[in-house]
């Protein structure tokens, strides 16, 4: 694999530091289900994820993040509206419980979850 | 100049294609006593990556790294790889790295806590989900 050093990017208009494209894009992401047996459906720089419980899933990425300080966007569908309980108790550098919950706040399986992570790698 | 890991999935990625494993793993975590069983399903990507070989670094390192504080260099993102696993291989390997070691090192008691099994045998019904434990008579038999 060859490396394109450069300092900017530009469209012949505008310009902006590469950093700000490789620091901005995403480090990992997964899309599962939840529903019946959990299985990943696709994936980059993910090496399981295990199903702890109902609406319960923990995602673990192959390289790690520098710190448990990085950020998860996430998407989620179903025939009910979700919430998510909680993303982040016991965040680590290479997962985290990803908890979804349905309008009650009972925990409840989704069809599919969708999640991204951005942040700097180890 | 081993190339960083991220790296090296990235280019496995766009050059492997998938593999569904046909295992699972059923674990209890002994810290937890009143947890349902939890299952681990493995990537298939990054089974794909263990498959191929070249793209994945010793699982030693990761152990180590698990006592790195946030925020320090970590080893395994600049090891060299390794060669090719077999998928029993692979499995074994995601168990040291995925699960914590008080269920596949520390357990000492008489209660069979993990289980590699084929995906056919887990449930499909999630009805009881927060009930599943392993079946202890199963293993005896």
């Amino acid at each position: 694999m060859s490396n394109l050093v450069v300092s900017n990017i530009s469209d012949g208009t505008t310009s902006v530091g590469t950093g700000y494209v490789v620091n901005g894009s995403a480090k990992a992401w997964v899309d599962f289900g939840q529903v019946g047996t959990q299985s990943i459906n696709d994936s980059f720089n993910v090496s399981s994820i295990t199903d702890v419980a109902v609406g319960r899933t923990v995602p673990t990425i192959t390289n790690a993040m520098a710190g448990s300080n990085y950020h998860v966007s996430f998407s989620m569908w179903d025939n009910v509206y979700y919430l998510v309980v909680s993303v982040g108790s016991s965040k680590t550098t290479t997962g985290f419980l990803f908890a979804t919950a349905n309008t009650s706040s009972a925990a409840e399986d989704a069809d599919q979850v969708t999640l991204a992570y951005t942040g700097d790698l180890a | 100049m081993t190339q960083h890991l991220w790296n090296r999935l990235l280019e496995a990625k766009s050059r492997l294609k998938p593999v569904q494993s046909k295992y699972r793993v059923l674990f209890e975590n002994p810290d937890q006593p009143d947890a349902p069983a939890a299952v681990l399903v493995p990537d298939p990507n990054w089974m794909a990556a263990a498959l191929a070989g070249g793209i994945l670094p010793p699982i030693d390192t990761y152990l180590r790294d698990r006592e790195v504080p946030d925020g320090q260099p970590k080893e395994h993102p600049y090891a060299e790889p390794i060669d090719a696993m077999n998928e029993e291989e692979a499995i074994e390997y995601l168990i040291m790295k995925d699960i914590p070691p008080q269920v596949w090192r520390d357990y000492k008691g008489n209660r069979a806590i993990l289980r590699i099994v084929p995906v056919e045998l887990i449930p499909s019904d999630r009805s009881y989900r927060n009930a599943w434990k392993i079946n202890q008579l199963e293993m005896a038999a």
